[in-house]
Order: C-alpha cells, then sequence, then structure tokens
C-alpha cells in the first residue's frame, strides 16, 4: 500500500455539517474531493499526512446549496440585458439595481445600447434585453415611443419576465416589416393604426423574427452554461438542476452539457432532467428506454436520467390550474397536458424505475398528478421512488397528507412569497389563499419531505433568498403572509441542502458534510444559524468548494 | 415585408385528446389531393425537429414533428425555428396543416398563420361526438373543450357513424351555445376541411360538379369574375355569405393591386384576404379577367342563395 493522498484540514469560524449526528464541528478534513472526517483540528491533524490550509478560517462552512428547480437558461439570460424591478447580481458579480421605473429601465437600455456601440456592434445587431415585469409599474405601459428614446436606429427587442409578452421600438418595426398593414392578435395599435410596440403572445413576437429566435438561440451559446455556473458560485450553490429538458437524450446536448460541466473550472455539478413529450405508449417506451440509456452518460458532476413533466401553468399568470373558488377575477387556467394522460405519459418512466417531477402550481393540477401516483403504483409498487410535486404553491394539508401516504416529496416555491406575495394577496386569489401559499410548515408538519426553489431565471438563483423567505413570509409591502406557515432557519437550511439532495436522489453524494460525501461547500462570511433571520439573505457569500476546489464568487 | 412573395395557406387542426385529429391528418395526408402539404404535430411522441425530415418534405408530404410540446403555452422557440424552415421551403410546398395538442389553443395557434410567409386558412376543430356531451360538462376539461369549441371556423363531428340521428341531434344541440361555425360530419372530404382550388378553364362555369361522395351531397357552386373587386364589396360579401358556407375561396383582381393575386378564403366563421404574388397568365381570369371563386355549403342549404351570393362580387 502506498501513502495515502494528501489531505487538507480547512478550520473555519464555524461549520455546520447538516449531518445531525455531527451537526457542528471546528474544522473539516478534505481528501480526494470528498469530506474525510469532521472534527477539532488537533483529531483531525491525527489523520496521517494531514495539514492544515487556513484559507476558510474566518467563514463559516455549510455544505453547498442544492437547487432542485432551476433551468439553464438562467445563465443564458444574462447575455441580455437585465431590467427586472429587484437588485440582481450577474454570474460575473455586478448588481444590476432594480428599474424602479420606467425612466430607470429606459436609462438601462441607454447604457447597454451605448456599450453595444462601443464594442462596434453593426447597426442592424439587435438590443436584446429582458426581465421587465409591468406588474410593478401600474398604469404605466413600456411601449415602442419609450424605446425610441434609447435608439431610432437599433432594434431593440425587450423581453418581459413572463416570455409572454415582448416590447419593440420603432427601429424593429420598420425591420421586421412591422406596421399598419400587418393584420395580427396580440398587436394592439393606437388610435392611428400603428402597433404600439407591444407583442403579445409568442405568435405576434414572432413578427420581430430575427430578434426573437436571436432572443433564444443567443442562449444556446456555452457561455450560457458558464454564466449558470458563475450564478450558483456566487450564491454558495455547488448542485444545479435544468429542469427539464426535451433534448437531453440528444447526443450533441449531452455532449454540450458535458464540454461545459464536465470542465475542471466549472463551478457546479448539474442534473438534467429529461421532459417528455405526450406520444403513442410506443413511443412513450422508446423514450423512456433512452432517458434510461443516458443514465451511462452521467458523471460525478453531470447526472442524467430523471423526468420533469408539466401540468399547468403559472398563478401570476392566471394560467395555473385551482380547484373551487378559481381566480379572484374568476375563470380558471390551462392544461399544458390533458389531464387524463398524466398516468399514461408517466407509465413507462415509472416503470423504467425512474425519478419523476411534475410541475403543479394549482391545487387542482396537483389531484391530477397525486391520482397519477396512485394509478401507477397500484399497478406497478415502487419502494422509495421520490415522485415530487414542484412548486406545490397552494397544495392542501389533505393533499400533503396523501402526497406522505404515497411517499411522495414536495418542492416547495418559497421566492414567491416575496416576489408576488403582494400580487397573490390583491389580484390572484386573495389574502386567505395567498396566506396558505408554499405552505412549508404544513408539509413538514404531515411528514412530507422538503425542498424549497427559486425557479431560476422566474427568480434569482440563491439558497439563502429561499431560505430567508420560508422563515420571514414577508413581502415587499412589509406584511408577513401567513405567519404560522414560517418554518425555523434549521428547517429551512434542511430544505436547500439534504432535503433537495434526497429528492434529487444524491442524498448520499452531497447535501452535508458528512464522511465520503463530496467536498462541496458553501463559505459564508456570516453565521445563518445566529444571525437575526430576517438577514438571512444579505449573509455575503465568499464562495463554494466543489470536489475540494475553492472557487471564489465573482 | 413579404407582400410580393407567395404565403402558405396554415390550416389548424385543433381538438381535445381523443377527438381524431390524427385520423383527420392521416386521411388528409394519405389523400393529398396533389398538394405537397406540410404536417406539423406537436403530439408526436419523443422525435425531435429533424434535418431528414424536413429534407423529404421537399418532394412528399411529411410530417415535421415539434419538439417543443404544447405551441400555445410553450415559449414557442422550437415552433418558431420550425415555421421558419418551413418557411424556407415554400416554394416546394402548397399548404401547411398544424395539429394542435389536445390541450391546445387552436386560435392562438392560428395567429401563427398571420406571420410573414403564411396565409390564415381557418381553424378546423374536431369533436367527439359520442362524448361531447360530457367533455363539456367536466369539472376539470369542460372550459378547455369548450373554448376549443369557440375557437372553431368549421366543426368536424367524429364517431358519427356510431351514433344514431337523436344522438347527433344531441351532439350538435350542445355545440351550439359555443360556437356558430357550420358542422361536419365525419368523414369529410378533405377538400371542405383544408382548401380547395378555384375552377380550373377559362369559361364561366356555373356548374361545378360533385368529385365524390363525401363531396356529394354537399351544394356547391363557382362563378369566374369579369371585373376587378373593390375592397368595401368583398367586405360586405363576406358578411352576407349565406347560412351553411362551409369553404370559399377565390382568387381575385382586386382593384387596389391590380398586379397582385388576393387570395381570398372563407372557412365557415373564418375570412381573410391576402396576396399571393403576381398573375401566372394561366389562370382562370388571370389574363384580362378578374379571377374566379368557389364556395362549397352544407347539404341542405338552397343553390340559389349560393349563386346569388358569387354573384354578387361580379355586379
Amino acid at each position: 500500500m502506498g501513502s495515502p493522498s494528501p489531505t487538507a484540514i480547512y478550520p473555519a469560524a464555524a461549520v455546520h455539517t447538516l449531518d445531525p449526528s455531527r451537526p457542528t464541528a471546528e474544522a473539516v478534513a478534505v481528501r480526494d474531493g470528498r469530506f474525510l472526517a469532521v472534527g477539532t483540528v488537533d483529531d483531525l491533524l491525527r489523520i496521517d499526512g494531514a495539514t492544515v490550509d487556513g484559507s476558510l478560517e474566518r467563514s463559516v462552512l455549510m455544505p453547498g446549496f442544492v437547487e432542485a428547480h432551476s433551468h439553464t437558461m438562467a445563465g443564458g439570460m444574462w447575455l441580455h440585458t437585465y431590467c427586472g424591478r429587484f437588485d440582481r447580481r450577474g454570474p460575473d458579480g455586478h448588481v444590476w439595481p432594480g428599474c424602479t421605473d420606467l425612466e430607470a429601465v429606459i436609462q438601462r437600455l441607454r447604457e447597454a445600447e451605448a456599450d453595444l456601440s462601443a464594442a462596434g456592434a453593426g447597426p442592424d445587431e439587435p438590443l436584446l434585453a429582458w426581465g421587465l415585469d409591468p406588474i410593478y409599474y401600474p398604469g404605466e405601459r413600456l411601449v415602442a415611443r419609450h424605446l425610441d428614446l434609447v435608439s431610432t436606429t437599433r432594434p431593440i427587442f425587450v423581453m418581459h419576465a413572463s416570455c409572454h409578452l415582448a416590447t419593440v421600438n420603432t427601429a424593429l418595426m420598420e425591420f421586421d416589416g412591422i406596421g399598419p398593414d400587418t393584420d395580427m392578435e396580440g398587436l394592439p395599435k393606437d388610435g392611428s393604426g400603428w402597433p404600439i410596440g407591444e407583442l403579445q403572445e409568442p405568435a405576434a413576437m414572432f413578427l420581430a423574427d430575427s430578434a426573437f429566435r436571436k432572443f433564444w438561440e443567443r442562449m444556446r451559446a456555452e457561455e450560457s452554461l458558464w454564466n449558470f455556473g458563475g450564478k450558483a458560485r456566487n450564491t454558495g450553490t455547488t448542485t444545479l438542476t435544468d429542469l427539464g429538458n426535451r433534448s437531453s437524450t440528444d447526443p450533441a446536448e449531452i455532449e454540450r452539457f458535458r464540454k461545459a460541466v464536465d470542465h475542471d473550472d466549472f463551478p457546479a455539478r448539474l442534473s438534467v432532467f429529461h421532459m417528455p413529450t405526450p406520444g403513442t405508449p410506443e413511443a412513450l417506451e422508446e423514450a423512456a428506454a433512452a432517458v434510461v440509456a443516458t443514465r451511462a452518460e452521467s458523471s460525478d458532476k453531470l447526472r442524467f436520467g430523471h423526468v420533469k413533466l408539466v401540468v399547468d401553468g403559472s398563478i401570476q399568470g392566471f394560467t395555473a390550474r385551482l380547484r373551487w373558488p378559481g381566480y379572484l377575477k374568476g375563470g380558471n387556467g390551462i392544461w399544458v397536458v390533458p389531464p387524463e394522460q398524466v398516468a399514461d405519459i408517466l407509465r413507462p418512466y415509472h416503470r423504467a424505475g425512474l425519478l419523476i417531477h411534475v410541475h403543479c402550481n394549482g391545487d387542482e393540477a396537483v389531484d391530477v398528478y397525486l391520482e397519477a401516483v396512485e394509478d401507477l403504483l397500484t399497478e406497478h409498487p415502487r419502494f422509495d421512488h421520490r415522485h415530487t410535486v414542484q412548486h406545490c404553491q397552494l397544495t392542501s394539508p389533505s393533499q400533503y397528507r396523501r402526497m406522505a401516504s404515497l411517499g411522495m416529496c414536495a418542492n416547495v416555491f418559497a421566492n414567491h412569497t416575496w416576489f408576488w406575495g403582494d400580487q397573490h394577496a390583491s389580484e390572484t386569489v386573495g389574502p386567505d389563499r395567498a396566506a396558505r401559499m408554499n405552505s412549508a410548515r404544513t408539509a413538514l408538519d404531515l411528514g412530507v419531505p422538503l425542498s424549497m426553489h427559486s425557479d431560476a431565471p422566474v427568480t434569482p438563483l440563491g439558497g439563502l433568498h429561499v431560505a430567508w423567505c420560508a422563515v420571514n413570509r414577508l413581502t415587499p409591502s412589509g406584511t408577513v403572509l401567513g405567519p404560522e406557515e414560517r418554518i425555523s432557519v434549521a428547517e429551512a437550511l434542511h430544505a436547500i441542502t439534504m432535503g433537495a439532495a434526497h429528492q434529487l436522489d444524491m442524498e448520499d453524494e452531497v447535501g452535508s458534510i458528512s464522511p465520503r460525501k463530496h467536498a462541496d461547500l458553501a463559505i459564508l462570511e456570516a453565521d445563518p444559524f445566529t444571525i437575526d433571520p430576517v438577514e438571512l439573505r444579505d449573509i455575503p457569500v465568499r464562495g463554494t468548494m466543489l470536489g475540494g476546489r475553492i472557487f471564489e464568487a465573482g | 415585408m413579404t407582400a410580393g412573395s407567395t404565403r402558405l395557406p396554415l390550416t389548424v387542426v385543433g381538438g381535445y385528446l381523443g377527438a381524431g385529429k390524427t385520423t383527420l391528418v392521416n386521411r388528409l395526408l394519405a389523400d393529398p389531393r396533389g398538394q405537397r402539404i406540410a404536417v406539423l404535430v406537436n403530439d408526436f411522441g419523443e422525435i425531435g425537429i429533424d434535418e431528414v425530415l424536413i429534407g423529404e418534405a421537399a418532394d412528399d408530404p411529411s410530417i415535421l414533428s415539434l419538439a417543443n410540446g404544447c405551441v400555445c403555452c410553450s415559449l414557442a422557440e422550437g415552433f418558431a425555428k420550425t415555421l421558419g424552415k418551413v418557411r424556407g421551403m415554400a416554394h416546394r410546398l402548397d399548404r401547411v396543416v398544424v395539429e394542435v395538442s389536445g390541450v391546445g389553443e387552436p386560435a392562438k395557434v392560428a395567429r401563427w398563420s398571420r406571420t410573414p410567409g403564411f396565409s390564415p386558412d381557418g381553424v378546423v376543430v374536431v369533436v367527439d361526438g359520442s362524448r361531447i356531451g360530457e367533455q363539456l360538462e367536466d369539472r376539470r376539461i369542460g372550459e378547455t373543450v369548450a373554448a376549443q369549441v369557440a375557437d372553431a371556423d368549421l366543426l368536424l363531428l367524429t364517431r358519427a357513424d356510431l351514433l344514431d340521428d337523436e344522438a347527433l341531434a344531441a351532439a350538435e344541440a350542445v355545440l351550439q351555445p359555443h360556437s356558430s361555425a357550420p358542422t361536419l360530419r365525419a368523414p369529410a372530404d378533405p377538400a371542405l376541411l383544408f382548401g380547395l382550388e378555384p375552377v380550373a378553364g377559362g369559361s364561366d362555369a356555373d356548374e361545378h360538379e360533385p368529385r365524390d361522395s363525401a363531396h356529394a351531397e354537399h351544394v356547391s357552386c363557382s362563378r369566374v369574375l369579369r371585373e376587378p373587386i373593390h375592397r368595401d364589396t368583398l367586405d360586405l360579401w363576406f358578411q352576407v355569405r349565406p347560412r351553411g358556407v362551409v369553404r370559399a375561396k377565390g382568387i381575385l383582381r382586386m382593384d387596389g393591386s391590380p398586379d397582385m393575386r388576393s387570395v381570398v378564403q372563407v372557412a365557415g366563421n373564418h375570412t381573410s384576404v391576402t396576396t399571393s404574388g403576381a398573375w401566372s397568365g394561366d389562370e382562370p381570369g388571370g389574363e384580362a379577367g378578374a379571377g374566379a371563386v368557389v364556395a362549397i355549403a352544407m347539404p341542405g342549404t338552397p343553390r340559389a342563395a349560393l349563386v346569388k351570393w358569387l354573384g354578387m362580387l361580379d355586379s
């Protein structure tokens, strides 16, 4: 036997392992990219060949955060100009202040236009922007006239946060031949018959052909994945998800992921969920077999082979499927797949032993998914399947109880309380149901394994913000929305580490500082267990450790 | 920006899961009447947008699958890409049919037919005659089905052969509050659903011979026109169409743009005018006249009403 690999001992200001057997420690020992042990520095120095590395001694160490619901788009969006309402930190660490009014949006675009021109972009190169959410500017409406203040020659395309709406300038409309003669629903016109510059829904956006397609195509660039990794590193996140991907069985897509994620410098692990398309039973069988085959393409950093299906829309978009009494303004949302087809679509994946996560924002969508799982488990019982309800925003106590009985997990969209909590109370479901939304307390009390997520880029990536939301349930107007559904800091931090790892079927590899697991850490500048809980989201993140290597935040 | 080029007619086929959309589309592909048709399906399993399939579409009617699931509610990147490709091979195609997913909103998908390179050619919503009653009442899918029916320019009632007259009448009755579109019973002539060509030849052809049995019960009529038509006349003509008109199509000379072929489409509740390239010279009325128009109506429609209606364009 040769001598053991070198072992580095990292003393820290505090170590929270999220491993109940040894919840805290003085230092962490890392060997071969894995945690070897925790303990006092003296204890750890007894390890043969161990040396102390003091670089983290002033930091607080936690297991790296696990984001169980995000999209690689969260990186790609940063290839466009951010003009959202809230401050947001880019992958390079730059903080883009939130645009509190439309004047700020225009100013942001002016700066971006100047940058584009200074970088030598041709006159037809469109200025692409994202993140505008008109829900925050009641009484105002961004139209071409505003964007013409930015440029009368360069096409400008601003994608709204919902991705259902875009605003363009006059130069773009001229470039793409959009005018009074353009006959299209979703292209509002002014009194004189001219389009005002708003493109509603993708068909109308397609009129802005070049810019619209460029908006999405650019996000396929390699840089998009690297930006996603950068966002992870800046937020203490060491495991990401792409939930889900229709092309995940395509060798070219697998190679695209591999090239970035398996690179030594890529600072995160990534689990890519396959998104199935409805089809004939034979086509679905084949598809499931293809997904099973992709599991062999997995590596320590890159994971394939889980499944994600979308059943309904979003609550803030009034497209989630709600049980009685529906939305405040009346009506109900949309189905993305026919409800009676959910079990048929999932059957081959369930039978193949795959892990299934299903997007259900509304409680009626949850019912449909639970019925499907009940049918599938009756036909084909499985132990420890961990089928998960994603978003789970309006799930009732009886639904949670049923989920617990069925062995299912919940990944709750905790960030909603902050980003849309006020709007849920006033616009979507009213104050009573808003107070019951994202009920993490109920989920835990009824024994449902819990994680919580950002759904980046829908809300910004970052476990501490998600935890802060669930612990405080504060809204921008200062309301505590449903105080009874708050959970403790310890519970919230468990949800964004071990809870998420469990739902990704990775709890044996990540999620706690335990011997043998990957040496993945969130390196923090304050202790989330002792800080005032209302300051949780403000804790500076110094960076991460991934497989024993330190990545400093940008 | 494409005023001078050919626009591909785009028909949308919608309807709830199991209504018979795929059967209908397969029938069309089996009997395309010499048309080169690209069918875009988004209930097509796991096949991605495939270069080979698209390549074959150059010569054959082919199916292009959408890799992006539900067209109307996804980010539609994939659909934009596919339509862009279809547009690129427009000169090798005669029409496009988009089959919407079982929960898709047909009217939303039909909006895409107003993007450059395409012209709207109606929304056909397929309804299972044996289940529509319970579907419209269903607490989960009722609104979805009702919205689909309301989007229809033409309704096609399937499983009609399984129903007696009473049940058929009941099915048509439950549809009525949701739609004023003509209701055809399957199997219907694809020409009724997916458009038809104006009469060939240069003579006044007031009689239009039925082509097959499914067509035979319907009442049809065509006319070659002599004078260019004013837009106001056409708008009025659309408004006063007789009850029961299923389809009408004309290639007309409008007095506002006499050098361009103006394509006039009626598909049940849908009406549209688009320009589609310059006159080729060998079309009916192309050289000196003002084009031609053909119409088909539901069985039982008085033929005189149809003749009078087409005559309006030439008075």
